[in-house]
């Protein structure tokens, strides 16, 4: 229910901008079509869908902010959200932002000075098993309606302009530990939305509904039944249970009208034992006809996965030579700690290369399948000497691609953890499937572990240059056409590099930890940089 | 932009507070609705339970419960509460401001297999065996001047880790590593830090206090809290030493003795058993003592004890160690030498903490004297319920080391001389309070005692005759 409404008009968002303060021509507001959709990349001024445009590139073309003037970067405002833990990325459309904030509440804002428009707080419908805190990580928009996948494992609708609910959907049940965190994304007519859930024991799914009516037009399966194609990776009744969820969001070609989601872990996580195979479609990147939620191809990265290595990252869509040849590439750090391309058209793997520091796979091989080394799996006792931690060295904070630079900018986890197994699990509504766990960080010294901001030559895995932080990372990164690349760290520093060169160029202390991505967009023509810190949002403009 | 002044000093407080990148976490109330008992107690639950505690718990609390850099588990003694629900409840939220993580996350069920796991290694009831004599622990962590960087309760400094209850949170077999090898496990919170700084090029050491990738802060080895900007920082390194020095040269009974001095600090949780030495006049048993006469130490047989003149000789010790026992055993390694009849030698008296007076609760030892012999006469009066533990045929000559008990387990109080039974009587006795204890005389300084004390020992529950104090070497007594 809409708790709260303000009586600005958002189809009137425009009058916001006074002709006088107006430095870039103000940004269309509602409604978000899906050409527009389509054209994100060259609306810079808004940010129309949660990786910001569909290569999920995560970058924007705006300029007034850049490496000669982002030290006079100042705080413009602070909504507080009081909720932790904040992970969300905002959209922003005509001036309006819209955010959520724990555990499925959507706020507009007024981007120019951070007041609240409207709320739509979400009532839970019960109580919801989750592995890893009451988060949300955004909304997606077509036309006037914004898309929310909720904790409860509800798609709802909500009108733009006022936060009421035009319709909702159930994704599954939170009785049987489903849940959703992530941002959906529109494709075409669709919403497509994943389901979170794996450490549950939930059975993966994908699904699309019809933006209009909110219909499911399709679902996508992410473990095969049995007499389904990759079922021969399951045996037994293990595939009920097994996981695979798609608790983050993909990507989308609309030349190939391909749909590209990662999928989590199997389950239980960390007892192999009772799941034996590769246990398809689990830590896989899926290519998909968003039409008919058809299945075009696939790559696994972490067969049999036993260390929680979801392969749920984000995959961004760049065009680069390899080897002499442009070609149109998915790439994908993943957890498991390889950087790895592929061709985006026919799943053919390209290359992999590590990194982090991974001790598990002596290599991929020519298949893009890993050459296991021994004595990496959890034990009863626990297994110490794995490399990279169960939170993997990248996850689902945003990486960025930048068109002028040409590189790829990502934030990387150096750390270890300690793995340990259990008996396997039964499965029981409202409780953990782990077998075992991951845990331990605190018995590892700081100094063991550290982050870097990456910057890499797509095509070849070759990083340019890094930078690094004195933890492992949470923070998404952002990169802008003022060769500019924002990023934060786990101490809650927000800082601005040079895009080129990775010269530290501006920092500011928020005073919490960060686990979401900055965004950038106009606010009356000005160029402003939002990021949550802990639980605020900060906006920070030039004074 | 962010800012922070140059390097700032600011003068030891007195009130330091945790290190601020130690976030403390909220103490979990038990779950409404949370059973009292166990409801995953069958010998397979444990066994599943086991499973689960190698993976998560034993790497602290060592895989079969005997501790380390968490608590001992196998002892059947926890700080935090042993019940079934206490326990969970420990388990399933973790405890603020320790390094005990919760596991929030756990299925229920599992949470209470741990318990049963748990429960299992606590009725080892296997105490490490602590040979070492606590009271010359203290001695020796006084020599050694540990307390100009570790802190017991308001005194010492807080370059180290607080050990005002370390007792209760770390195995013997931990402190004592923690002595030998300090670098084995340093805590977290204490981990070494060494700076240059660009002006004047000086390193300054110290404990890491909270760092980022733009300054880092630290109390350096005077006590003081700094802050620098990295910048001005030619080198900051972690050094994977402790700041604490090795005690590995110290002669093994001191050691044994600074090991069982810190495991005996464990303040809200009394002392399974407490050993008072009459080595010397002063600090009997750790506790202020005043000297009423000429009482002397002398050399006796059994090792030194303090001889008492029988007229205005005794010591007024302050504690009664045995404040709060439900159950006791309470000994003795005495030698009387004759003299009035009636002598009250070892008085354990409560005092009302409203007006400082002793009450007419009390433990006593007393003897009667016959002739060249002598009977025990144990008291112990609690309210209304009083109990004298008389026997007047069990006489014993004068002259000669003795090893004396009064034992109360609940039900049944009864009396020893030489691990042999003398008296018995049913009573309910109800827990002392806090208060002093005199020995030598009756606490209101009448009734002198002639004759020797060599050593007391306290227990907080019924000792079998088999348990009680050895005779001293093959005897007590030259034969």
């Amino acid at each position: 229910m809409p708790a709260g409404r303000h009586p600005l008009a958002l189809g009137a968002a425009g009058l916001l901008c006074t002709a006088a303060a107006l430095a870039q021509p103000a940004p269309a507001g509602l409604p978000v079509t899906a050409a527009r959709l389509h054209n994100a990349a060259r609306d810079p001024g808004n940010w129309l869908m949660y990786s910001g445009d569909y290569r999920s590139h995560h970058y924007s073309g705006l300029d007034q902010v850049n490496d000669r003037n982002v030290h006079r970067l100042r705080v413009k405002w602070i909504y507080q959200m009081h909720r932790q833990k904040v992970e969300t990325t905002p959209i922003v459309a005509g001036g309006v932002m819209f955010v959520t904030r724990p555990p499925s509440d959507v706020i507009a804002l007024d981007a120019e000075t951070g007041r609240a428009l409207w709320t739509y707080e979400h009532k839970l419908s019960g109580p919801v098993y989750v592995c890893c805190g009451e988060v949300n990580r955004g909304v997606a928009i077509l036309d006037d309606t914004l898309f929310l996948a909720t904790l409860d494992a509800r798609l709802v609708a909500l009108d733009a302009r006022s936060g009421r609910v035009r319709w909702t959907q159930t994704l599954g049940s939170p009785g049987m530990n489903y849940t959703a965190t992530g941002a959906p994304l529109v494709v075409k007519d669709k919403v497509v939305v994943g389901i979170a859930g794996a450490e549950g024991g939930i059975r993966g799914f994908l699904d699309a509904y019809d933006a209009r009516t909110g219909r499911r037009a399709w679902r996508f399966w992410t473990i095969p039944a049995p007499g389904e194609a990759g079922s021969e990776t399951w045996q037994g009744d293990a595939w009920r249970h097994g996981g695979a969820s798609t608790w983050l969001t993909g990507s989308f070609d609309p030349e190939l009208n391909l749909l590209y989601w990662g999928t989590g872990n199997p389950g239980p996580d960390y007892n192999g034992d009772v799941r034996p195979g590769d246990n398809l479609y689990s830590c896989s990147l899926l290519a998909l006809d968003p039409d008919s939620g058809t299945l075009k191809w696939h790559f696994q990265f972490t067969p049999h996965d036993s260390r929680d290595w979801d392969a749920t990252q984000i995959p961004v869509l760049v065009d680069a030579a390899v080897s002499g040849r442009t070609r149109r590439l998915v790439v994908v750090p993943s957890r498991n700690g390889f950087y790895y391309a592929l061709d985006r058209a026919t799943g053919e793997f390209l290359f992999a290369k590590p990194f982090v520091r991974q001790t598990w796979a002596k290599e991929i091989d020519g298949t893009g399948r890993p050459v296991l080394n021994p004595g990496q799996e959890p034990t009863p006792e626990g297994n110490e000497s794995i490399w990279p931690g169960v939170d993997g060295g990248h996850n689902w904070m945003s990486p960025s691609y930048h068109p002028g630079t040409r590189l790829l900018y990502f934030n990387a986890r150096e750390e270890r953890r300690r793995f340990f197994k259990t008996d396997a699990p039964e499965f029981r509504p409202g409780e953990a499937f782990f077998g075992g766990g991951g845990g331990g960080g605190a018995r590892f010294r700081p100094e063991e572990s550290w982050g870097t901001l990456i910057a890499m030559e797509p095509g070849t895995g070759e990083i340019r240059w890094e930078h690094r932080i004195l933890t492992p990372p949470w923070a998404g990164v952002l990169s802008t056409a003022g060769n500019l690349v924002f990023s934060a760290t786990p101490s809650g520093n927000v800082y601005a590099l040079d895009a080129r060169t990775g010269k530290e160029l501006w920092n500011f202390n928020g005073g919490d930890r960060v686990f979401a991505s900055p965004i950038t967009f106009l606010s009356r023509g000005r160029q402003l940089v939002t990021i949550p810190i802990g639980d605020v949002l900060i906006a920070f403009g030039l004074d | 932009m962010r800012t922070l002044l140059p390097t700032v000093v600011f003068a030891l407080a007195a009130a330091l507070s945790a290190p601020a990148q130690s976030p403390g976490r909220s103490p979990g109330p038990a779950a409404p609705g949370l059973p009292e008992t166990n409801p995953y107690a069958t010998p397979a639950d444990a066994a599943i339970g086991q499973r689960l505690f190698e993976g998560r718990c034993g790497h602290c609390h060592g895989q079969t419960g005997e501790g380390g850099r968490g608590a001992v588990l196998n002892t059947g003694l926890f700080r935090h509460g042993g019940s079934d629900r206490a326990l969970f409840t420990t388990i399933r939220n973790g405890l603020p401001n320790t390094e005990m993580p919760g596991v929030p996350n756990l299925p229920a069920p599992d949470v209470w297999r741990i318990v049963a796991h748990v429960q299992q290694l606590g009725r080892q009831g296997s105490p490490e065996p602590d040979p070492g004599n606590p009271v010359a622990g203290a001695g020796i962590y006084r020599r050694s001047s540990c307390a100009s960087c570790h802190r017991i309760g308001n005194e010492g400094e807080d370059l180290g880790p607080d050990l005002s209850d370390i007792g209760g949170r770390r195995s013997l077999r931990h402190l004592r590593t923690s002595l030998t090898d300090p670098e084995a496990d340093i805590a977290l919170d204490y981990r070494a830090v060494s700076v240059v700084e660009r002006k004047g090029g000086g390193r300054i050491d110290g404990i890491h206090l909270n760092e980022d990738e733009y300054s880092i802060q630290l109390r350096d080895m005077a006590g003081n809290l700094r802050s620098f900007l990295k910048t001005e920082l030619s080198d900051v390194a972690h050094p994977r030493r402790s700041v604490m020095p090795s005690y590995a040269s110290l002669p093994a009974e001191d050691m044994q003795n600074m090991v069982s001095y810190l495991g005996s600090l464990r303040p809200g949780q009394p002392p399974q058993a407490e050993t008072w030495r009459f080595d010397r006049l002063e600090g009997i048993g750790g506790h202020r003592t005043t000297v009423l006469g000429q009482p002397r130490v002398i050399d006796a047989p059994v090792g030194k004890a303090v001889e008492f003149d029988g007229i205005d000789d005794a010591l007024d010790i302050e504690s009664h160690p045995l404040a709060g026992a439900e159950t006791f055993t309470f000994e003795a390694i005495f030698r009387p030498d004759g003299g009035p009849v009636e002598q009250r030698w070892f008085h354990l008296s409560e005092r009302d903490p409203a007006t400082g007076l002793d009450t007419d609760n009390r433990m006593l030892f007393e003897i009667r004297v016959a002739g060249d012999q002598w009977f025990l006469d144990s008291f112990n009066q609690s309210g209304s319920e009083s109990a004298a533990l008389m026997n007047r045929a069990a006489l014993h000559p004068l002259g000669r080391w003795y090893r004396v008990a009064s034992v109360y387990d609940g039900k049944e109080f009864r009396n020893y001389v030489d691990g042999v039974r003398e008296g018995a009587a049913e009573i309910r006795l109800a827990p002392h309070g806090a208060g002093h204890a005199s020995v030598g005389m009756r606490i209101n300084r009448v009734f002198y005692f002639r004759g020797a004390v060599h050593l007391a020992r306290f227990t907080r529950r019924a000792l079998s005759p088999a348990e009680f104090l050895p005779e001293q070497g093959a005897s007590l007594n030259p034969r």
